[in-house]
């Protein structure tokens, strides 16, 4: 990697050797692959997703769905289609969703909450 | 330093204001990100930075060309490189911070059998896998008081080991306070490991390390451990302290102890309920914190002048970064690492035999054998990449979570990662980093010369 010097043991070990190097270039011709930085995709609207949802599949069962159903309960919040209510994970409980990395198999961490002061009377 | 692989590097005059651009500048595309470097740095420069820190995972490609898969670690085999023995949950200490409650009575306590003590060394060779070397450690209660039996267990290990081509090594933690002459002797001629728990001076170390009877210990202990560090030079000796409420006095403590003759000095913040009297509270680690910064820079002034310090917790983290450690899991325990207690059953570490409630870190027992199925699937659990804690942590791969026991102490769960002391780890991470790079930049033979033998003497625990 050009403008990196390795200053532990890991990074060194992780160098490309002058072999790879020149059979990298063999391959690609010489032409290098190009990078492209843009900014992260998220749906903005019901309408722009299109995640299979409380359907069955052909043989009337959630076996064979595309997607597990539990993820339904996960895609309550973010591209927000489901017809529930789920927690404010934008202001009131940010961290709801916290203990879910991913809903198939964490979905028993998505709970109900409940308003942690009473409102003034 | 890349979290990805803890791989670490410098960066030259393009790739540190490409970083300093990413950091301050809302990402749009790479056309405006070259736009904006270009006054000062060539787009071709640029490109390949980019591409450097695309390789490390520090910038993304979009789209990704494949989904970003959720690491799933099965755990196939798991020799074993480790076993602690138990020898005795008997101590006549009665440390008012101690997680065995003071361990076992002189009189009601269980010491190790023979019969269960072979065994325990059966089970370690048979299930050693291809480790060329087995490491066995003494621990209690307080260990030396079966010192009968370590003497048995010694010479029988080292048979299977010479049978079967193997090196065994042996270590051994202890208060000191039965040590004697003949103790050190045969320590000594079977090149023991040894650390000693001892916390300070006399003023700190007798507030809670005390007999059962509550006077403090330190009178006692001390010629003791004068004796063993004068006559002992086989292999470097180690201290340990445990920082309570109100011993939070680091830079003292180390200070004595190495004037005593102790080769390094490791510091360990007690584990507790947060309702008991000793458990830390956030000033004292904000205090600890600080004397841990104090000696990190005199470490690093030393290291300059290519002295060693023996800071066990600061030379632990250098090391880190010198190999690049990649942690997926917190520590051996259960890995290479099992702790067998004096009737022998087995535990996930030498903690848990006597924490109330343990029993569900019970894997077995060494006469009828121990249920690895189970053992891999809570090792599996406990991959970092399922803490969801830790997935937006730098050091995650550094820590990966923290201690099981101090977890199912503070929480009830050794999934847990250890939240109480993030903030602190941190910042005391940051601080190896630092010091770690003053050193490659400055004097980088330190820590070939000072830093990879200690590997040797204390790989075990």
């Amino acid at each position: 990697m050009k403008h990196f010097k390795p200053v532990n043991k890991k990074a060194k070990a992780n160098e490309p050797s002058p072999e790879e190097t020149q059979l990298r270039e063999k391959v690609t011709d010489g032409a290098e692959e190009k990078a492209d930085v843009v900014g992260m995709q998220l749906p903005l609207a019901c309408a722009s997703t299109l995640d299979p949802g409380w359907e069955v599949d052909p043989f009337g069962g959630v076996a064979q769905l595309c997607q597990p159903m539990e993820s339904d309960l996960y895609g309550c919040t973010d591209p927000c289609w489901w017809p529930a209510q789920v927690p404010d994970n934008l202001h009131t409980y940010p961290e709801w969703s916290a203990q879910c990395n991913a809903a198939v198999q964490d979905w028993r961490t998505l709970e109900t909450v409940f308003p942690e002061e009473e409102p003034e009377a | 330093m890349a979290v990805k692989d803890t791989s670490i590097f410098e960066l030259d005059e393009v790739s540190s204001a490409l970083l300093d651009h990413l950091i301050q500048e809302e990402l749009t595309s790479s056309e405006k990100l070259y736009q904006a470097l270009e006054p000062r740095h060539p787009r071709e420069k640029v490109q390949e930075a980019l591409e450097g820190f695309a390789a490390l995972d520090i910038v993304t490609r979009y789209p990704r060309r494949e989904a970003p898969a959720r690491r799933r670690m099965e755990i196939q085999s798991n020799p074993l490189t480790t076993l602690v023995l138990n020898v005795t949950n008997k101590c006549n200490m009665g440390c008012h911070y101690c997680y065995g409650d003071g361990f076992e009575d002189l009189r009601t306590g269980q010491q190790m059998d023979w019969e269960v003590a072979k065994q325990s060394v059966d089970f370690l060779f048979q299930n050693g896998g291809p480790h060329k070397k087995l490491t066995i450690v003494f621990f209690g209660g307080e260990a030396l008081l079966n010192f009968k039996l370590i003497k048995q267990v010694v010479p029988y290990a080292k048979e299977l080991a010479r049978k079967a081509g193997k090196w065994v090594d042996f270590t051994l933690t202890t208060n000191a306070t039965v040590l004697n002459s003949e103790m050190i002797a045969f320590l000594k001629e079977h090149r023991f490991g040894v650390t000693v728990s001892i916390d300070g001076p006399k003023e700190i170390h007798d507030q809670r390390r005390v007999f059962k009877g509550g006077k403090g210990t330190y009178e006692v202990i001390v010629p003791r451990i004068r004796e063993l560090l004068s006559t002992y030079r086989t292999r470097p000796i180690g201290a340990r302290v445990t920082l309570t409420r109100g011993v939070t006095q680091v830079r003292k403590i180390f200070e004595h102890l190495r004037e005593l003759g102790f080769y390094e000095v490791g510091f360990s913040p007690v584990t507790s309920e947060s309702s008991k009297g000793f458990a830390l509270t956030v000033v004292d680690l904000a205090e600890i914190y600080a004397g841990f910064q104090e000696l990190a820079e005199i470490f690093l002034e030393k290291a300059l002048k290519d002295e060693y310090m023996g800071f066990s917790n600061l030379s632990q983290v250098i090391t880190d970064f010198y190999n690049g450690t990649h942690k997926s899991l917190p520590c051996g325990a259960g890995i290479g690492l099992l702790d067998v207690d004096p009737k022998g059953d087995v535990y996930l570490c030498h903690r848990f035999p006597s924490t109330p409630g343990s029993e569900a870190h019970k894997y077995g027992n060494v006469q009828e054998g121990v249920d690895f199925i189970s053992l891999r699937t809570f090792l599996s659990a406990s991959h970092v990449d399922n803490k969801a804690d830790c997935s937006r942590c730098w050091i995650r791969h550094l820590c990966a979570g923290g201690c099981y026991h101090e977890a199912f102490t503070k929480y009830g769960d050794a999934l847990h990662p250890n939240l109480h002391y993030c903030d602190m780890l941190r910042s005391w991470q940051e601080t190896g980093l630092r010091v770690y790079l003053a050193i490659m930049e400055k004097n980088p033979g330190f820590i070939e010369k000072y830093l990879e033998p200690r590997r040797s003497h204390y790989e075990t625990l």
